[in-house]
């Protein structure tokens, strides 16, 4: 940041450049754009921001992200009740079912077992993930936990918990090749998944 | 895969600014005695695989008083070309054609690069990281699977090991990495079983050559666990491997270490059926490591349909010169090898060779 800059530019500048993607450069033409808004327009961003966690809470159910006790997906009658679908974090529900194939709840680990990180299993939602199972009537349980070392062992201890506890359908996302891409160009441990997860086709 | 036609490097050890290109077959560096002819290899041997023969600590490799270097190579495979870039400093960045990679088991694999340096020596009085860093190396270059399965159980340890240190011990959990394990390491079990068997023929072959008499090298490949001879599958190492652990859990969470497995694994080098460690002379030592690393060479060009690179560190010292003539047979089917000396004589042996020149960081082509 150049030094010529007043301070409350420099200050907002140095806050936005701890956002993810966001660089020194970045930043400081972020905060001279906004030098550029209409007050009314800087007030409310400014609400909007400082109101953020107040609004925003996690479902009492699932652990999405919600403005209620309950989020979008939990309060959705139309939706599959028998069937979860297991995520570490709720931005990745947003992935899931912007695919449209899944029409199920969800279940936010809030993580990853990852002992190096200090992240253990009972530092994990697992157990509301049991109270649920044991309270409704869950007919299968998708584990779709990232394809890394932690997450695989996230989903096997899952697996482990569940089975010897309920009788449940419990699978695992299929890992490999990403659709639309070029086969030529995946990458060998990719590749290697891909074929040990094939499916027979007739 | 393919050989150098070109490489480029900036600030890399004593050279500022160096670019040569190269040719197949044999290519001969000249020079006195700390000129950076070996250098030129680890350059050479970094582009392959990333890694030093010399020093772990890569910081060691930028030019004094720089920040970081950068090194290319224009490679030729298969009648194509591509380029490799890596700049290291505080960050390791590296470049496929100019575009930039996240993966380094994308990088490492390009090239498959055999050292002959004077580091091979550990291979003898070395402990079994050192033996276990051979085989890694190795097969990391032959096989991609290798190299992730590795990196896999690497990491599975790790946790393991910090789930044994924690109190209490969550049985359930390690029981989790267990799994984990078991599959990334019976992999990396059977492909380093299989790599010593097939290393103990060549050995036979070899030994009569390049040995007197009836002398004879061989290895084995020691678990570190109870395992049946009869274990083949990578389904069987997987149960053999899962049991041991299960076996050892009260020792682990005692030592609150994981205690068996390919990390503690290590073979075992015979000189005539005796430990070389404990029994070879100093000179079977020196014979014994060069051998096996032209037995590992020919399984790794054989492996990969002749397009295997060396690199030979002035290792022609240690030969007498009918050994000398035997060695450089075995350089004929290689595609392409880097050779340093401090010898002139040698250039008689190498007729065909590319041969430069090298004083103080400066390196001149002379003859092509």
């Amino acid at each position: 940041m150049s030094n010529h800059y007043p301070i409350p530019i420099k200050e907002l500048s140095q806050s936005l450049s701890s956002l993810p993607g966001v660089g020194k450069r970045t930043s400081e033409r972020l905060t001279l754009a906004l030098l550029d808004w209409e007050s009314d327009d800087l007030r409310r961003l400014g609400e909007q921001i400082s109101t953020l966690k107040e609004k925003v809470t996690h479902c009492d159910i699932c652990g999405n992200l919600a403005e209620k006790e309950l989020c979008e997906v939990c309060l959705n009658p139309k939706r599959n009740n028998d069937v979860i679908c297991v995520v570490e974090y709720p931005q990745q529900i947003a992935a899931i079912d912007n695919c449209g194939r899944y029409n199920g709840l969800y279940h936010v680990l809030g993580g990853k077992i990852d002992p190096l990180s200090n992240i253990h299993a009972e530092n994990l939602r697992i157990n509301q993930l049991i109270d649920r199972i044991k309270e409704n009537n869950i007919r299968e349980i998708i584990l779709s936990t990232s394809p890394d070392v932690e997450g695989e062992a996230t989903a096997v201890y899952l697996a482990n918990e569940l089975k010897d506890q309920f009788q449940l359908n419990i699978s695992r996302i299929a890992l490999g090749i990403p659709v639309g891409s070029d086969l030529t160009y995946a990458d060998s441990a990719t590749m290697a998944m891909a074929l040990d997860s094939r499916r027979p086709l007739l | 895969m393919g050989l150098f036609n070109e490489i480029t490097a900036i600030h890399f050890r004593n050279f500022t600014k160096l670019n040569l290109t190269f040719s197949s077959g044999i290519n001969v560096f000249v020079g006195e005695n700390g000129q950076g002819k070996t250098n030129i290899l680890e350059l050479i041997y970094f582009i392959s695989i990333l890694r030093s023969f010399r020093s772990n600590n890569l910081k060691n490799l930028i030019q004094w008083q720089q920040n970081s270097f950068l090194l290319s190579g224009c490679v030729e495979c298969l009648n194509s070309k591509m380029k490799l870039s890596v700049q290291l400093g505080e960050t390791r960045s590296l470049y496929l054609n100019n575009t930039k990679i996240n993966r380094a088991s994308e990088f490492i694999g390009r090239i498959r690069c055999v050292p002959f340096v004077s580091e091979d020596i550990y291979l003898v009085y070395g402990s079994g990281s050192d033996r276990r860093k051979f085989l890694d190396i190795t097969l990391s270059q032959l096989y991609p699977d290798y190299l992730s399965a590795l990196q896999n159980y690497n990491k599975a340890v790790k946790s393991r090991n910090r789930l044994l240190k924690c109190e209490p011990v969550n049985f359930k959990a390690i029981g989790v990495f267990d799994s984990i394990l078991a599959t990334a390491g019976a992999l990396i079990t059977q492909y380093r079983y299989r790599f010593c068997n097939r290393l103990n023929e060549h050995l036979t072959d070899i030994s009569p050559i390049m040995l007197a008499g009836n002398d004879r090298i061989k290895i084995k490949y020691e678990f570190s666990y109870d395992i049946s001879e009869k274990v083949q599958t990578q389904e069987e190492f997987q149960r053999s491997y899962l049991n041991a652990l299960k076996k050892n859990i009260d020792k682990d969470s005692q030592y609150k270490l994981t205690s068996v497995g390919p990390h503690r694994d290590d073979f075992l080098i015979f000189f005539n059926e005796k430990s070389l460690n404990n029994f070879g002379s100093e000179g079977e030592c020196r014979i014994t490591v060069i051998i096996l690393k032209i037995a590992s060479g020919r399984l790794s060009n054989e492996t990969d349909n002749n397009n295997v690179i060396y690199i030979i560190d002035d290792v022609f010292g240690e030969l007498d010169e009918k050994r000398r003539e035997s060695f450089l047979t075995y350089l004929q089917d290689i595609k392409q090898v880097f050779i340093t000396t401090t010898d002139n004589k040698i250039l008689d042996c190498l007729p065909h060779s590319s041969v430069f020149n090298i004083s103080n960081g400066k390196v001149v082509k002379c003859k092509e």
